[in-house]
């Protein structure tokens, strides 16, 4: 009996602990980065137009449970803390599927230097006052971008939809300014003469997460 | 005789020669011209070559062995830190040709070196089979010289080791593959500009022994291994197989039968490997492939030949002419190719650079100036491939940990599709089945037959 009490009271004093550590864990929920994303990014040249992308975009997010990350849902409640949002792109494996263009953008790039391309995200408000149940969810946010170890502000729309199993798919476009990073638009030398590239690109991915096990 | 004279035996040294103007001549043809804007490269090789370097170890210091350290000499990508081979003398002049690399006795001492990434492995092909499979083992990247082994068992062992080990790039010395000439062509006759296959010709021909001398009569023997057909493939795959592989890969298929011929003609020194062979392949299609080789005259040297309905297509070094049927379709451009005349026939240049105009006044007997050999693109790319094959590797695990196997090999697969072309192991089995089977028919006069299933590992 004795010993039943006291196994009782070690339950009760286990529970206790884990009920205090509780509120920090279970106010929030991590999503952590999945495979099969995708990000392009497309200039243009006094050439041609161009486009380079990778595959691997890795990172994790993590939100308050209060603001439910569900797209099923028609009713949003209020957005009142700000997630943690932490995105890497690793430069080097970004590719244009051409040797030599691979060389000139890691170089332009420091790609050997400044390996992964940072993102984190500062602001962010819902984008819609009315939604409808099952579409993405749209926000707009204002975030920082950091590459060849130069960090500029970044506004873009993001949209969160359902993905399969429990993935979310996390959406956005933006225009950029290699020159907003200290990135140099390259200029190779080819047969005819130089190729000048554009300063401004556009940057377009599709991020899978899935809340972290 | 300079035994180490690698004219008289580099065994892949068809690749390099130059076209005899005779053959030319009898040829006569279009010459397919590559461009820069064409091959869809930027003409300025970079002075600052952003892919950084992979340190490479050389396993096997033998004629071959060295002249893949010349070449490797010449590409920054590549620096040469550990040269091994079994024999003194050899490793002492593979170090010549890479002063800066330390030497090892034994290719396991070097494996166990941790500043070399990957391996060059130049050996006699009958010690492929051991020597890639510790090299993998042992976490280098691996280019496993052409043949990829003297048996079908072995070529098999060796590709199941590189499959097993998605992390490593490996890739075959079948260096043809490698080439951006090829590449070139090989574009131009997939837009069917040649109309059906009906039959290919690749030749070697060579005044040479094949043997090599040593004062030490072990040491000989053991330097003859290629006369032996116990352990080699005798001229079908030690010479042949590069040829036969290019042919396949411009005719897109493979031969499931050959007959065989071979003799000793000219070398009768107690070798068992015949020194004069001829072989024809049977295609699918119908087409066949007919192949000879000899080292008892050089007349014509080597050249590969594909004649299709529209077109034949003639390939010697880096050159190459398109004999246009009087039926076939206007392709338009070669109006304005340069063309050569041999014999009534006119051929149409297919060679780099056709855009400039010193080229278009150049010998068509000898290759473009500043064409670099197959074994120079073969090799930088094996390096730079290496690089990307790192990076992949790295940059996933960074993002996603080392716990998904799976997720990382269709990663490679995908990271795979963009590298600098090269020979898979898959390339490299498929060569040595097509090889052994026509050794055999050689051998016993026999003819063999094959199924596509034989192609799988």
């Amino acid at each position: 009996m004795m010993q039943t009490i006291i196994q009782f009271g070690r339950a009760l004093t286990a529970t206790a602990i884990i009920a205090a550590a509780a509120p920090a864990r279970a106010d929030t929920v991590t999503y952590s980065a999945k495979t099969g994303s995708q990000l392009k990014i497309n200039g243009t040249s006094s050439v041609h137009d161009w486009e380079v992308k990778t595959r691997l975009i890795g990172g994790k997010m993590t939100w308050d449970t209060s603001f439910p990350l569900d797209p099923s849902r028609a009713e949003l409640p209020k957005l009142t803390a700000v997630p943690t949002v932490s995105v890497i792109v690793p430069v080097r494996n970004i590719e244009s599927g051409k040797q030599r263009m691979n060389e000139v953008m890691h170089g332009a790039l420091n790609a050997q230097k400044h390996k992964y391309a940072r993102y984190k995200l500062k602001e962010i408000k819902l984008a819609e006052k009315k939604r409808n149940a099952g579409d993405p969810i749209l926000f707009d946010t204002k975030g920082t971008l950091s590459v060849n170890g130069k960090t500029a502000p970044v506004t873009m729309q993001v949209r969160i939809a359902k993905a399969e199993g429990d993935k979310l798919k996390v959406s956005g476009k933006v225009s950029l300014k290699m020159s907003q990073f200290g990135v140099v638009p390259p200029a190779p030398k080819i047969a005819l003469g130089l190729i000048k590239t554009g300063d401004e690109v556009t940057v377009e991915f599709d991020w899978f997460v899935a809340p972290k096990e | 005789m300079n035994t180490d004279d690698p004219s008289q035996f580099n065994r892949r040294d068809f690749l390099n020669s130059s076209a005899s103007g005779l053959a030319m001549a009898m040829a006569g043809g279009a010459v397919l011209e590559l461009t820069p804007s064409v091959l869809g490269q930027a003409e300025e090789v970079p002075k600052n070559d952003s892919t950084p370097p992979v340190n490479v170890g050389m396993i096997g210091c033998g004629v071959w062995g060295r002249e893949l350290l010349k070449t490797l000499a010449t590409i920054p990508s590549a620096p040469v830190v550990a040269v091994s081979d079994t024999y003194p003398a050899y490793l002492r002049r593979g170090l010549r040709g890479a002063p800066k690399a330390k030497g090892y006795p034994s290719h396991a001492e070097l494996l166990a070196d941790e500043n070399v990434q990957a391996v060059v492995i130049a050996t006699p092909t009958h010690q492929h089979r051991d020597v890639v499979q510790a090299a993998l083992d042992a976490g280098k990247h691996v280019y496993c010289e052409a043949p990829m082994a003297h048996t079908i068992d072995d070529a098999r062992a060796i590709a199941n080791a590189a499959e097993k080990t998605p992390r490593l790039n490996f890739q075959v010395g079948l260096q043809t593959r490698s080439d951006p000439q090829r590449h070139f062509l090989i574009d131009f006759v997939r837009t069917g500009a040649m109309g059906r296959n009906a039959l290919a010709k690749g030749q070697w021909h060579k005044k040479t022994s094949w043997r090599r001398v040593s004062p030490n009569a072990a040491r000989q023997k053991e330097l003859n291994w290629r006369l032996e057909r116990e352990v080699s493939l005798g001229l079908i795959g030690e010479i042949g197989v590069h040829q036969i592989d290019a042919l396949g890969w411009f005719m897109n298929e493979r031969p499931v039968a050959v007959n065989g011929f071979g003799s000793i003609i000219q070398w009768d020194d107690g070798r068992n490997v015949p020194d004069t062979i001829q072989a024809v392949f049977d295609h699918p299609s119908g087409a066949r492939t007919m192949y000879d080789c000899t080292l008892a005259n050089s007349f014509d040297g080597s050249y590969d030949l594909i004649h299709g309905s529209y077109a034949a297509l003639m390939m010697r070094g880096a050159r190459a002419w398109m004999f246009k049927e009087a039926d076939s379709p206007l392709l338009g451009w070669e109006v304005y190719a340069k063309k050569n005349s041999f014999f009534g026939e006119t051929g149409i240049a297919l060679v780099a650079n056709a855009t400039k105009l010193t080229n278009h006044d150049d010998d068509p007997n000898k290759d473009p100036e500043g064409t670099k050999p197959s074994r120079f693109h073969a090799l930088e790319g094996f390096a730079k491939n290496c690089h990307k094959h790192q990076v992949a590797v790295e940059d996933f695990e960074a993002l996603f940990g080392d716990d998904d196997p799976e997720a990382l090999a269709e990663h490679l697969a995908e990271t795979n599709k963009n590298k600098l072309p090269y020979a898979t192991h898959q390339d490299g089995f498929e060569s040595v089945v097509i090889a052994a089977k026509a050794n055999e028919a050689i051998l016993t006069g026999k003819r063999i037959e094959w199924s596509e299933s034989e192609y799988s590992l």
